[in-house]
């Protein structure tokens, strides 16, 4: 195999588990729990620039073309860890702000504000994360741990990523199938209900938010030491929406369905405009993808709401009844049944 | 004290841009109740069509006058294809803002597609500046404000005192009731729609011209501006949108007077946020969680 | 701390103090007073009907016992505990548990799971309880289905256990909301007119079951236009009418009294 086949191999495996932990991220706040996060593109791009100004090394060293703060050469994986507790950390500041009594389009029209002040002031800022031109050096961590040929190293991180995307999909699981899970989607079914059952829907919805960030921010950690840089251009607010039609082509709420939304939308679209037989300047191909996007969207919305693999029904083994053969029988059956 | 008049000046401008879209954006949500966010593409569209036509030889004026109508019958043709049809299907609220999102990138893009990344102009002069109190205004700032001001005018006569327009305003109250006192719906919905298409047209050519020059993407980037006007003076209230569209124009020209032009839009959200912040439902609001959409 | 204890005391109780005193409640929306001074007394362990024609003011008193609507003046002291103005889930942890006039399901979940979520909030449900302790909170929920389950039984849904609630009809959902309810084993149960919505062939078990919980010893404040229901269940018997309490008493009463029938004339 050759290298470049490696490379392209090895960039499409990092960019399906990145796509699959944001879609999760996202999904926990949107599928699960209802929140019309459309700021959601600010949390994956939090945790990209922690991740880079962590493990760069100060602004001034390299010539000093490009200015942020921190610098402190951390080691891995400790700007992964930050570029989480950055996430989570923003989501609970957005959060404060727009996660009040308000309706839900009403709260995601503040959030779509937030992610534009959010791009200006990256842009404008200049000494924060560089501005419009972006951060770029960054190392793969998989450089400087091990010795062994680049593209080893790149396998490595390749590696590492999907072990970071099983770990969420653990933690995703063990989180929506509990009766933690549980409240959450009531949350999203009848607010007014769960508040009258004793429960603080805000709450709630303040924790799905926070766990949804640092999940994202995890997101822009891999996927800025994959490809070495970040800048503004790449995390516009339309950007949210990738994520968006990822989880409704892909099924609200269901952890494959969102995996394969995320993995269809994000990195399938792409390629396949990508690699028609048609050639087309760049500009128009990227139209293209944002049209495809929003074409899949409103079909989907449509046709399928539910997505490809929609929310499974949550079903609880029977209890057997000494008395009631036919009860014994039927709860054998169900046995089989998934565990909801 | 010249800075602040020309500041004052260029913020009325804005303002008056600003306030034209607002007020269409604002004005069909409080009919239908649906968040367009398709509108900023709506801007973008006619606008070119004003391109078209003012390149082939048309004063400015009177491609922003087409211009507007394609954008009102555009709006109308929007809602019939596609925000109607997901209404009636019995989508939910925040199923719809994605439904106008995803239309939006639709069309934004398939306007990018043609027109490319480049950045046009229109054929019209800006002819000389008037001094009048130390605000410096073109010919052209100027008409662009007092047509601000006829189309304000007009929609509030409009909601006021014709049979439409209480329609209108009983819509946005309780619309089935409305319905039930024999109201047309549909009928004015559709003119809701090209309303707030027609200023889309205007409010774009204005901005286009103020800007001096633009691109596919101008249109989207105003959008947000147009949307915090409208959500800072309480989205489904016009007067709400006017007060909201005077308080982000001038804050923004202010502050790049006398402080960062950079960060003029930041502070405008920032001011948005605040309010948001003590009232969320914004000054003038007419919200209500009980509102369905209506299509 | 006004006591009116009502005049058909007699049946609720051996004259013990009452669970819920509403001391001149009021809310104007706007120049609307739709609440205008009300005070009343719920004695434990009865069923007490509020009735009036459109209008009264019925679901804002609800509204604001439940915390919904937050009052502008007065107080509503839940034994004693004075509970005027805090938020409905902090009212719904202190045993006030309400339905809606629209039966109040969670659509896409399984009329199980509805009633899974009448349990009062428990440690199970915290997020760190997903990682740790995980085999307790099975436990725990096993328990809670078993509870679930059997009140599903006699409300004989059993065959729609695993039916999403949206699915059901608006009796059916009704039933599941009051299911869900008791699940929370309430100190107070609060019913906005439950049969709203709800065919003829449910009216006879939802009534049933109503009844049923008044032998369980649990308060419940009903409000019904039904007023066969409410002379058939209900006693003591409040009238609403304008934002105010006309009167108080047995039905019939009630029903002979010239303000009352005045009242539901014109209202």
């Amino acid at each position: 195999m050759s290298a470049a086949t490696q490379l392209y191999l090895a960039t499409v495996s990092v960019y399906i588990c990145v796509n699959v932990i944001a879609s999760w991220a996202l999904d926990i706040q949107f599928g699960v729990t209802g929140v019309l996060n459309f700021s959601f593109i600010i949390f994956q791009a939090a945790g990209a620039y922690t991740a880079a100004i962590l493990s760069l090394g100060p602004s001034s060293s390299s010539g000093g073309f490009q200015q942020y703060v921190g610098g402190w050469r951390l080691p891995f994986p400790v700007p992964i860890i930050g570029a989480m507790v950055v996430g989570a950390v923003l989501a609970g500041v957005v959060g404060l702000v727009s996660l009040r009594r308000l309706r839900s389009d009403y709260q995601a029209m503040v959030m779509l504000v937030v992610s534009v002040i959010a791009t200006i002031i990256a842009e404008s800022q200049t000494g924060l994360v560089n501005g419009v031109a972006g951060i770029s050096l960054v190392a793969n961590p998989m450089v400087s741990l091990i010795h062994a040929t680049r593209q080893t190293q790149i396998w490595i991180f390749v590696l590492f990523c999907v072990f970071c995307m099983a770990v969420v999909g653990v933690v995703m699981y063990a989180t929506v199938y509990s009766p933690f899970g549980r409240v959450l989607r009531a949350v999203r079914e009848n607010d007014r209900a769960i508040e009258a059952l004793g429960r603080n829907a805000n709450r709630h919805r303040m924790q799905a938010f926070v766990i949804g960030g640092a999940l994202a921010g995890l997101s822009g950690a891999l996927l800025v030491e994959f490809i070495g840089a970040w800048a503004p251009n790449g995390w516009f607010y339309p950007e949210t929406f990738v994520f968006f039609t990822a989880v409704i082509v892909g099924g609200r709420g269901s952890l494959t369905g969102v995996a394969v939304g995320a993995a269809l939308v994000g990195v399938g679209v792409q390629q396949a405009v990508e690699y028609l037989p048609i050639t087309l300047n760049p500009s128009v191909i990227a139209s293209l993808e944002w049209i495809i996007t929003g074409i899949l969207t409103l079909v989907f919305l449509w046709t399928r709401p539910q997505g490809l693999l929609p929310e499974r029904r949550r079903r609880f083994p029977a209890p057997l009844r000494p008395d009631a053969p036919e009860l014994a029988e039927r709860s054998a059956a169900t046995k089989g049944d998934e565990r909801g | 004290m010249e800075v602040l008049m020309s500041a004052i000046g260029f913020g009325i401008v804005t303002a008056s841009i600003l306030a034209v879209s607002s007020v269409g954006f604002t004005l069909q949500f409080s009919v239908t109740n649906v968040f367009n966010l398709s509108f900023g593409s709506v801007m973008t569209g006619t606008g070119f069509i004003a391109y078209a036509l003012n390149t082939s030889g048309i004063s400015i004026w009177a491609s922003m006058a087409i211009g507007a109508l394609c954008g009102g019958l555009i709006s109308v043709a929007l809602n019939w294809l596609i925000f109607g049809r997901f209404i009636r299907h019995g989508i939910s609220r925040f199923g719809m803002v994605i439904v106008t999102i995803a239309t939006g990138l639709i069309c934004d893009n398939t306007i990018q597609a043609f027109v490319g990344p480049t950045f046009y102009a229109y054929n019209a002069q800006p002819g000389k500046a008037f001094d009048l109190a130390g605000m410096l205004l073109t010919g052209q700032e100027l008409i662009i404000i007092v047509i601000a001001a006829v189309m304000m005018t007009a929609t509030h006569f409009g909601l006021k005192s014709t049979r439409l327009g209480a329609a209108m305003r009983g819509l946005s109250v309780n619309a089935s009731l409305a319905r039930a006192c024999g109201v047309p719906t549909r009928r004015v919905v559709a003119v809701a729609w090209f309303a707030s298409g027609v200023m889309a047209g205007i409010g774009s050519v204005a901005l286009f011209l103020d800007t001096s020059t633009f691109a596919a993407t101008t249109g989207s980037q105003f959008l947000i501006m147009v949307i915090a006007a409208a959500v800072l003076g309480g989205v489904g209230s016009a007067e709400g949108a006017v007060v909201g569209a005077l308080v982000v124009g001038l804050a923004t020209e202010i502050t790049a007077a006398y402080w960062n032009p950079e960060l003029k839009d930041v502070v405008a959200f920032a001011v948005l946020i605040l309010v948001l912040l003590v009232r969320p439902q914004g000054m003038f609001s007419q919200l209500s969680s009980e509102r369905t959409a209506v299509g | 701390m006004a006591d009116a204890s009502p005049e058909t005391g007699a049946e609720t109780g051996a004259g013990a103090a009452p669970l819920l005193v509403v001391e001149d409640i009021a809310k104007s929306y706007g120049g609307v007073r739709a609440v205008d001074g009300v005070s009343l007394s719920v004695p434990r362990g009865s069923l007490t009907g509020l009735i009036g024609p459109n209008g009264a003011g019925k679901s804002s008193v609800l509204g604001m016992i439940a915390g919904a609507i937050r009052p502008d003046r007065g107080r509503i002291l839940l034994e004693g505990e004075d509970i005027a103005g805090l938020r409905p889930y902090e009212v719904a942890r202190r045993g006030v548990i309400r339905t809606f006039q629209a039966a109040s399901v969670f659509p896409q979940m399984t009329a199980l799971e509805n009633l899974l979520l009448g349990v009062p909030p428990w440690d199970g449900e915290r997020f760190v309880s997903s990682f740790v302790g995980r085999r307790a909170w099975h436990r725990r929920e096993a328990a809670q289905l078993e509870q679930a389950r059997s009140i599903l039984e006699s409300l004989q849904l059993s065959r729609h256990a695993d039916s999403y609630a949206g699915e059901l009809s608006g009796g059916q959902k009704r039933l599941v909301e009051i299911g869900r309810a008791i699940m929370a084993r309430p100190r107070l149960l609060l019913l906005d007119e439950p049969m709203a919505g709800v065919a003829r062939t449910l009216a006879a078990p939802i009534e049933d079951l109503i009844a049923k919980l008044r032998t369980t010893g649990m308060t419940v404040v009903l409000i019904e236009h039904e007023l066969g229901l409410v002379e058939r269940l209900c006693s003591p018997v409040i009238v609403l009418a304008q934002g105010k309490v006309l009167m108080q008493g047995a039905m019939d009463e009630l029903r002979a009294d010239p303000d009352v029938r005045r009242a539901y004339l014109v209202g």
